[in-house]
């Protein structure tokens, strides 16, 4: 953890030097009555399309490219350079032309996603880790079912063994919707309990109404519940740890493409 | 128990494969139910409709593939057919997490694209802006220039077709030059500052882009640039202002010499401390240099409202000499040439040929005929006493000549003694007496029926009015020059004359006389008029006063009844009584006698002349119908001691003396002839008897022969016609010859006698402008006699054309309409013409509102005042002429007209005294006056000073001159030791002392330093030179 720390620190400050390294050649060039925009320009452009490369870099695993954890960091210091560098390039946080005013604002979106998508990815493993299980994201709907089909044949046995249906209807009218597919997304998502509360207080409240073969029944509901409960928040956690670079992604590919006719424009007209 | 806790449970063998990587997902898992464990398919259509896919082995029975993950091959096995039993309903796969990722990216990047695309062919400034084309707003200066969209004014691809626009993109653009499509500098577009740089400076170009980007907003400023990058080109590197920037020049920032020559230390210290120009002083220095203020040279107020005041009349005064008649050793003009050039009576004549009318209608019908005294007062009226006496003495011997000699058979006309008796001269062969010629204006007269203002004859004769005032005797010409204005009073009341009228004038012993000497009494006797009347006696003297002699205060009632005399001024009488004194000479005596009062009172017993005439016009103007007046009038001489008086008594005497010798001789001859007369009657009478009788005896021998003799006489009579015919034809001739001959011989003489008479009427030299126009010599009189009398006669022929030409010739160009501007050709016309005939010319009238004109022999400019447009062409003539001069004797006449023409002294108009005459080119040695201030901006382009604020931060509007240390003078220190008048002596404007002291970089480092007034590089320099535009508004 410490070493990673390191790194990303040793990352960030050569991000930084790369930065202090341009705008002193982009202010000898101003001295120089030249245009460091120009300069500027191209090394935030070759930047950029360095940035994109990481999506290709997971796209192409199998080729020896590198860890992509050293990718991440890269990217990850790349894209606050970039930042840096848009500003030394445009001079000034909010351009006039209206195509430069899109292109900023999807800049600032792109960065803005990359911020947010590098805190959660720092964020949401770590309180995975402390849920107590592993789930792959893409198997969740099948553990979820495995678990709804565990629920319901407890549920059957306690009503054939016990001859009371009281599990079994309060299974249906309450569990059933718990069971059906994960529940309480947002509260997962901000770190709420408030899904085990509801799992929690159900139980409690069937409990007074059974009798103790019942009960065994309802413990046994109960875990898987909680079981449940923790799969909710796996998916949860990993959807907003995915779904975000559906914003980030396109977003980058749309700046890309503004960035590149930007700099035809440039050599036809001012260059 | 769910197996999720179970670490095992992702084994190989108890879980499926996930492939997150793959565009679908099963849609069972995607609907929360249980995924199968196929999987979608790769085009996304289900997988999981069976459990697995029966495999055949080689014993041709198929066997259930269905994978341990999901339970192992099953119970019933395949079917028959080979597909498999485990049946499924199928599912509707659904797209995975990269599926949509990756189709998002590509619908990102096709908007993208199709934005671009969209908009891109449109106008930069369509829909909104939105084009990609649309950088941003141009900054307000540009946006007013260039029209919405119209992106080629300053990037040529854009509209140039896709071809040129794919090809812009790999060559350099050159945007600089589609900038100074408007903009101009004072230098090189694409040099650093402007400037022009030194061969092998290798500083390489510049463009606009490299400081000024566009596209930043209306309120961008696009100009700014800071000191350091001054800095990374100067090779002189400092921090700031006040640390490190150079010390000014010891001469900062009068380097050079004024345009105009004003000595600030002698102004201050001399005249505007004299209180005698107190008034006229300006109270501050704003006061001359405060109009436009906010530029680094104040601009003067201008002449009229600043050095007017004191110097407004000093331009008149330095005349410009065009030409001067300079001494001729001999008369080398044709007279002819002259006459066919200037008219029949030269000069003089040429002036007062034009009133024909007048003479015509106010002469006697018939000239020739003798003309009566009204008439000659007429005549002489017509005549202005003419201020050219001096000429006219000079020239009337060759008009008597002239007029003898081309009017010899008319009758010469002369007022007789004392105006009152016309004498009438017959060819001069008359025998009458010579008329002594006092008394005014003795007139000839010719005679000719020619309209006024024909083209004059090649030489006098019966085509032209001969008008001619002589003047041989200096008394009538000195009464004449002193009592013009008495003598046009006379003229003008010619008709009221009264020639019957006696003045009788004695001195105190009672003689009559008509001299008198200094110390004599004057006593004046009016015999009886025979009416009565008012009766006025004034005494006009030569110098401008008249002397009222009655009334006077001794007699007031001047009323004079008929039959009574009047004496007056006898000493002794208890009347007033009048002594001769100074000045000496001919004076007039003016009796009116009038029918009724002119006027009461008495006047000042002596008053100006002019002021009596005018009051005296007005009073008979007043009394012109009510009553008769009479006017005589009479020459009086008076003389210092008895020997003058005795000079004019004895010159009158031998007059008389002549006159009765005269009248003697010719009584002696009257009787003579009538004593022949009457002898030759007698014999006549003898003769006539007996031609009576020889006539009758013929008459009767001739009946009888008639007959006989009829043949005989005819033949006879034939005979003797024709001798009759030969001899007059012989003696015609031999009469014609006599007269060529005799016509030769007069004009022989008569240039003899010029020839031997001739005496120029100039002593000078040529002018400077006239020699350089003829190329001679000012003083040689052997180079420049001929060419000068050419010139002379050509002006005379053809006005001022022939300088002009000249002058155009000498420039190379056509200069002479500035030259000669207002040059009136009949002045030069007539100034020739006076001057070929040996005279000098008198201006009609003074030149004082400046301009061209003649005066006696010099033809003159006289500036009209500052400014002047005809002095300053003179001034860049000379200059001209001069830098183009040759290294030789006409190149040293240029130069010296230079010389003449910017002397700062006597030059023209004065304006050297003020405007430098500088060098502005050393190689050509090219010379220019400088007309206007200098524009400091333009010699020092890259500095910036802007005095408004200066001036506002150091109240100088309130500042008085005289408080030194104050106000300007803060900064412009004089410098009274200066010795500033040498820095104009020649016309090297570098070499200059000024009367300020240099100001110095301390001087501003008192406010511009760190931490007090800013000090920017740009503060005080201006990146560019003479920035402008090659396309300037004016507002009509």
């Amino acid at each position: 953890m410490k070493v990673a720390t390191t790194r990303r620190i040793a990352y960030l400050i050569l991000a930084a030097a790369v930065f202090v390294a341009a705008a002193l050649y982009a202010q000898q060039i101003a001295l120089g009555l030249g245009d460091p925009a120009v300069m500027t320009g191209y090394y935030l452009l070759g930047l950029m399309i360095f940035l994109a490369l990481f999506n290709a870099r997971k796209k192409l695993s199998m080729v020896p490219l590198g860890r992509a954890a050293v990718w991440l960091r890269v990217h990850v210091a790349g894209g606050l350079l970039a930042v840096a560098l848009f500003w030394l390039h445009t001079r000034t946080l909010w351009p006039s032309g209206l195509y430069e005013q899109l292109l900023a604002l999807l800049f600032y979106f792109v960065s803005l996603t990359g911020v947010v998508g590098h805190v959660l990815q720092r964020t949401y493993p770590s309180r995975l880790t402390q849920s107590g299980i592993e789930v792959i994201y893409e198997r969740i709907p099948a553990e979820l079912a495995t678990i709804r089909e565990e629920v319901e044949s407890l549920v059957l046995k306690c009503t054939e063994e016990t001859g009371s249906d009281t599990i079994a209807r309060h299974y249906l009218e309450t569990f059933s919707w718990f069971f059906s597919r994960p529940r309480y997304m947002w509260s997962h998502a901000i770190g709420s309990r408030r899904a085990a509360h509801w799992v929690r207080n159900e139980v409690t409240n069937l409990r007074r109404y059974l009798n103790d073969a019942e009960q065994t029944y309802l413990d046994g509901l109960s875990e898987l519940a909680f079981t449940k409960n923790r799969i909710d928040y796996h998916y949860a956690a990993q959807s907003i740890m995915k779904m975000w670079l559906l914003i980030h992604l396109p977003l980058a590919v749309a700046v890309l493409a503004l960035a590149i006719w930007h700099t035809i424009l440039v050599h036809v007209y001012a260059l | 128990m769910t197996g999720i806790l179970d670490p095992d449970r992702f084994r190989f063998d108890r879980s499926s494969y996930e492939r997150p990587n793959f565009p679908y997902r099963c849609g069972r898992g995607a609907a929360w139910g249980k995924p199968c464990a196929n999987g979608p398919n790769i085009d996304g259509t289900c997988g999981g409709a069976t459990a697995c896919a029966p495999f055949r082995n080689p014993n041709g029975r198929y066997e259930c593939r269905r994978p341990a993950t999901a339970g192992g091959p099953c119970a019933d096995g395949p079917k028959p057919d080979g597909s498999c039993s485990q049946t499924m309903p199928p599912c509707v796969p659904r797209r995975t997490l990269r599926g949509v990722r990756r189709r998002l990216a590509i619908l990102a990047f096709g908007l993208v694209v199709a934005l671009i695309a969209g908009f891109s062919g449109q106008s930069a400034d369509q829909f909104g802006g939105l084009s990609s084309l649309n950088p941003g707003p141009l900054t307000a200066g540009h946006a007013s220039f260039i029209a919405p969209g119209d992106c080629a004014s300053c990037h040529a691809p854009h509209g140039s077709g896709s071809t040129d626009w794919i090809a812009a993109a790999f060559t350099a653009s050159d945007n600089t030059a589609n900038c100074t499509n408007c903009h101009t500098f004072g230098g090189p577009a694409r040099a650093a500052h402007n400037a022009v740089v030194p061969e092998g400076s290798n500083l390489g170009d510049v463009s606009c882009q490299m400081c000024h980007t566009e596209h930043k907003g209306a309120l961008a400023d696009i100009v700014e640039i800071n000191d350091v990058q001054c800095a990374t080109c100067h090779k002189r590197k400092f921090t700031s202002f006040s640390s490190g920037h150079p010390a000014f020049s010891d001469r900062f920032p009068y380097f050079r010499r004024t345009a105009i020559r004003f000595d600030h230390a002698s102004h201050f210290a001399k005249h505007f401390a004299d209180q005698r120009f107190a008034e006229r002083a300006p109270p501050t220095c704003v006061a001359c240099h405060g109009e436009n203020p906010n530029q680094r040279s104040l601009v003067r107020a201008g002449f009229e409202s600043t050095c007017a005041a004191c110097h407004g009349d000093q331009m008149a005064q330095r005349e410009l000499v065009l030409l001067r008649l300079p001494e001729f050793p001999e008369a080398g003009i044709d007279r002819e040439s002259v006459l066919e050039a200037c008219g029949p009576m030269l000069d003089e004549i040429g002036a007062i040929i034009a009133p024909m009318e007048t003479i015509e209608a106010r002469r006697e019908p018939g000239l020739g005929r003798e003309l009566g005294a009204g008439a000659l007062s007429a005549l002489a009226g017509l005549l202005p006493v003419d201020p050219r006496r001096a000429a006219q003495r000079t020239r009337s011997p060759s008009l008597v000549r002239a007029v003898a000699r081309y009017r010899a058979d008319e009758s010469v006309l002369m007022p007789g003694v004392g105006g009152g008796v016309a004498a009438t001269i017959a060819g001069r062969t008359a025998g009458v007496p010579a008329p002594v010629l006092v008394g005014y204006s003795p007139i000839l007269v010719g005679y000719s029926t020619s309209a006024p203002g024909a083209e004059p004859a090649p030489s006098p004769s019966d085509d032209a009015i001969v008008l001619a005032a002589v003047s041989d005797d200096p008394v009538v010409a000195g009464l004449s020059a002193s009592l013009g204005d008495v003598v046009d009073f006379i003229a003008a009341h010619e008709d009221t004359i009264d020639r019957d009228m006696v003045i009788v004038l004695r001195d105190e012993t009672g003689a009559a006389q008509d001299a008198f000497r200094d110390g004599d009494y004057m006593v004046v006797e009016i015999p009886d008029l025979g009416r009565d009347r008012f009766v006025i006696i004034d005494y006009f003297a030569r110098d401008g006063q008249v002397l009222h002699m009655f009334p006077n205060r001794s007699v007031k009632n001047n009323f004079i009844l008929s039959g009574v005399s009047l004496t007056l001024g006898v000493p002794g009488s208890g009347q007033e009584s009048w002594q001769v004194g100074p000045p000496f000479g001919d004076d007039l005596l003016v009796v009116i006698a009038s029918e009724r009062l002119l006027y009461g009172g008495l006047r000042p017993t002596v008053e100006k002349t002019s002021e009596y005439l005018a009051f005296l016009e007005q009073q008979l103007a007043r009394f012109a119908s009510s009553g008769a007046v009479e006017i005589q009038y009479r020459v009086v001489t008076t003389a210092k001691d008895d020997a003058a008086a005795t000079i004019i008594v004895e010159r009158r005497r031998a007059e008389e003396k002549r006159i009765a010798a005269e009248k003697r001789a010719a009584e002696e001859k009257r009787t003579a002839e009538e004593k022949r007369i009457a002898e030759v009657k007698r014999i006549a009478e003898e003769k006539r008897i007996a031609e009576e009788k020889r006539a009758a005896e013929e008459k009767r021998i001739a009946e009888v022969k008639r007959t006989a003799e009829e043949k005989r006489t005819a033949e006879e009579k034939r005979i003797a016609e024709e001798k009759r015919i030969a001899e007059e034809k012989r003696v015609a001739e031999e009469e014609r010859l006599a007269e060529e001959e005799r016509l030769a011989e007069e004009e022989a003489e008569r240039e003899e006698e010029e020839e031997e008479e001739y005496e120029s009427v100039s002593t000078e030299e040529k002018s400077i402008v006239g020699a350089y126009l003829l190329d001679v010599a000012t003083d040689d009189p052997d180079e420049y006699t001929e060419p000068m009398q050419e010139l002379i006669l050509a002006m005379a022929d053809g006005g001022a054309d022939p300088l002009a030409e000249m002058l155009d010739e000498r420039a190379g160009e056509a200069v002479s309409g500035g030259l000669l501007a207002g040059l009136n050709p009949e002045v030069v016309k007539r100034v020739a013409c006076a001057w070929a005939a040996n005279l000098e010319y008198e201006a009609p009238a003074d030149a004082s509102l400046g301009g061209w004109y003649g005066d006696f022999l010099e033809l003159r400019y006289r500036p009209k005042g500052h400014a002047d447009t005809v002095a300053k062409a003179w001034i860049e003539f000379g200059l001209g002429v001069a830098q183009a001069a040759d290294d030789d004797d006409s190149g040293e006449r240029a130069v010296a007209l230079r010389d003449s023409l910017i002397d700062s002294k006597e030059g023209v108009g004065a304006c050297i005294k003020c405007h430098a005459v500088s060098q502005v080119d050393a190689e050509t040695d090219t010379l220019a006056v400088e007309w206007r201030a200098r524009d400091i901006e333009r010699s020092r382009p890259h500095h910036l000073f802007f005095h408004d604020i200066h001036l506002r931060l150091l109240a100088a509007r309130e500042t008085k001159l005289e408080e030194a240390d104050l106000g300007c003078r803060r900064c412009h220190v004089v410098d009274a030791g200066a010795d500033f008048a040498s820095g104009f002596a020649d016309f090297d404007a570098m070499s200059y002392e000024s009367n300020f002291k240099a100001i110095t970089k301390n001087t501003c480092v008192d406010c511009h330093s760190e931490g007090n007034v800013r000090e920017s590089c740009q503060l005080c320099h201006d990146y560019h030179r003479e920035p402008s535009f090659k396309i300037r508004i004016s507002r009509n």
